[in-house]
């Protein structure tokens, strides 16, 4: 299991969720991990979880809306490990789902913050990651999307910026081609962290619980993520710059798109009956 | 421990190309291969490549567009091995990049291979292939489609054989996700095979050439479709079905499709 041997591997958001699947994950298979999170506590668990596995991760306190933060994060990695191989943007956050909420109701401050988290942080972390990526001989980039961002769904700033994340991994596979730097990004589904149990319960999928809505009957999980990931991250996906990987349980490929009720209808989530015996 | 221990896989177009190389590497990360190909000396060697490097491989002589060959590869394959929850639907061809032609110098005869070499061999193999699945308690298809299936080039008859294959890559994927089958599909880019050689030379890419086509300045290697397949095929893809996955170069991504001059 090295298939990420000598690399070193920058994550943001990896305190938690999907990112802390990753940064485990990219350890098992032999990285060097950099735990980039504003959550102190949880980022500093995730670190100690990967180097109590006999990996090797710091953690390093980053807000990745700051420009300063994230530039003192590449110069603490820096001087850790010498180089950045690897660069995975995942932070993001689906405030209209966790509220049910639509544009309306949304308040600027949020919009912004949804830009500012999910799509604005990869311009932070690219400006500052990429010309150590060059000087590291090259990279692997990969973004977290959405399916989101391919099939619009409820969430409409959330949908806006995912669909963003998509047209930045294709500008920067063009633009930083020729420095041997391929950017890929991974468009999830429903995974079951924090952050997808609250919108899977309160938000987008809240009209839909009573139909099927992928075709693998279960929550993805981190680690589902997280493969896909090692895959993009690493030398068997060489030829592959510029796309997008849905791990969805078959959501994409699922013709209708159920819009959900709207506020004062949405339903209860309500038990699946029991089959027959 | 390899990434497909334990499996029995069916690759069709085994013989040479993209298929071969799928052939080598499923057998590389333990899986017992079935080569099916029309050419049964390519299969042959195949299977002698994955025997020289201690695994287990069937060379079965296979018309994928005749149904009682499949069924008779089928049956040929279990026997040998017990079950089949693999299969890489990987023949196809595209006759107008080779003579450079478009619809109207089309023949009618070459329309219906390309879709059946392309597309009705993928519902036929399926068609024979996924009861054994069931029966062994699930299973994996990948098929390969093209980047020309979700962005046509110039050869018409192939783009909608390719995107045909797309979309039965998807309903199938809703058919037998109970079933405990998940399919996936590949879009290659332009490809180091014989095939992809010659279309770069005489068709699709031609004019194109002096251009830059992809942003990953080499052409892809039979060796990165297996990479993608294995992906596909393993556990390690276990939340993913119904999707595309582009081993391309980044081709599919520029925004500028160059049609090539006709005259």
């Amino acid at each position: 299991m090295n298939r990420l041997r000598e690399q070193t591997a920058v994550i943001t958001g990896a305190a938690s969720g999907i990112g802390k699947g990753i940064a485990l994950a990219f350890a098992r298979e032999g990285a060097e991990v950099v735990v980039a999170d504003i959550d102190s506590s949880l980022g500093e668990a995730t670190a100690h979880e990967i180097q109590q596995e006999g990996g090797r991760a710091i953690f390093v306190r980053t807000d990745v809306t700051r420009p300063e933060s994230v530039a003192q994060m590449t110069q603490a990695t820096m001087e850790a490990f010498g180089r950045i191989t690897i660069l995975c943007n995942n932070t993001g956050d689906a405030v209209e789902a966790r509220k049910s909420i639509r544009i309306v109701e949304l308040t600027d401050s949020e919009w912004n913050e949804t830009f500012d988290l999910g799509l604005k942080s990869i311009h932070n972390c690219c400006r500052c990651v990429i010309p150590c990526m060059i000087d590291s001989g090259g990279g692997a980039i990969i973004n977290i999307s959405s399916i989101a961002g391919t099939a619009p769904a409820f969430s409409a700033a959330f949908s806006a910026m995912k669909a963003g994340v998509i047209a930045i991994t294709r500008s920067l596979a063009v633009q930083y081609a020729d420095d041997n730097i391929r950017a890929n990004c991974i468009c999830p589904g429903a995974i079951r962290t924090p952050g997808g149990i609250s919108v899977a319960k309160q938000g987008i999928y809240a009209g839909i619980n009573n139909d099927r809505v992928r075709l693998i009957e279960r929550f993805g999980t981190p680690e589902d993520v997280a493969n896909a990931a090692i895959f993009l991250a690493s030398e068997e996906s060489s030829y592959i710059t510029a796309t997008s990987l849905a791990v969805d349980g078959g959501m994409l490929a699922l013709v209708s798109n159920i819009p959900p009720r709207t506020l004062d209808s949405v339903p209860k989530r309500t038990k699946r009956p029991h089959k027959g015996h | 421990m390899g990434k497909l221990e334990n499996r029995v896989a069916v690759v069709t177009g085994g013989g040479s190309g993209l298929g071969r190389g799928m052939c080598i590497r499923f057998a590389a990360e333990g899986a017992k291969v079935i080569i099916a190909d029309l050419k049964l000396e390519a299969a042959e060697e195949t299977a002698a490549m994955i025997r020289e490097q201690g695994g287990e491989a069937l060379a079965v002589e296979c018309n994928v567009l005749e149904a009682e060959s499949i069924a008779a590869m089928v049956k040929a394959g279990v026997a040998a091995f017990g079950k089949i929850d693999i299969l890489s639907n990987n023949t196809g061809i595209c006759l107008e990049a080779r003579n450079s032609i478009r619809i109207v110098d089309l023949e009618e005869k070459d329309w219906d291979f390309t879709m059946d070499l392309n597309l009705k061999s993928a519902f036929l193999c399926c068609k024979y292939v996924i009861p054994e699945m069931i029966k062994a308690g699930g299973g994996n298809i990948v098929n390969i489609s093209s980047i020309a299936g979700h962005k046509p080039a110039f050869s018409a008859a192939y783009g909608a054989a390719k995107a045909g294959v797309i979309a039965f890559t998807q309903s199938v994927a809703m058919q037998y996700a109970d079933d405990n089958i998940r399919v996936n599909c590949i879009c290659p880019g332009p490809m180091k095979t014989p095939t992809g050689i010659m279309a770069n030379r005489l068709g699709i890419y031609k004019q194109a050439q002096p251009a830059r086509i992809r942003m990953l300045e080499r052409l892809g290697e039979a060796e990165d479709i297996a990479n993608a397949a294995v992906f596909l095929l393993s556990e390690d893809s276990s939340f993913m079905t119904g999707t595309q996955l582009n081993v391309d170069g980044g081709s599919f991504a520029m925004t500028v499709n160059i049609p090539p001059r006709v005259k």
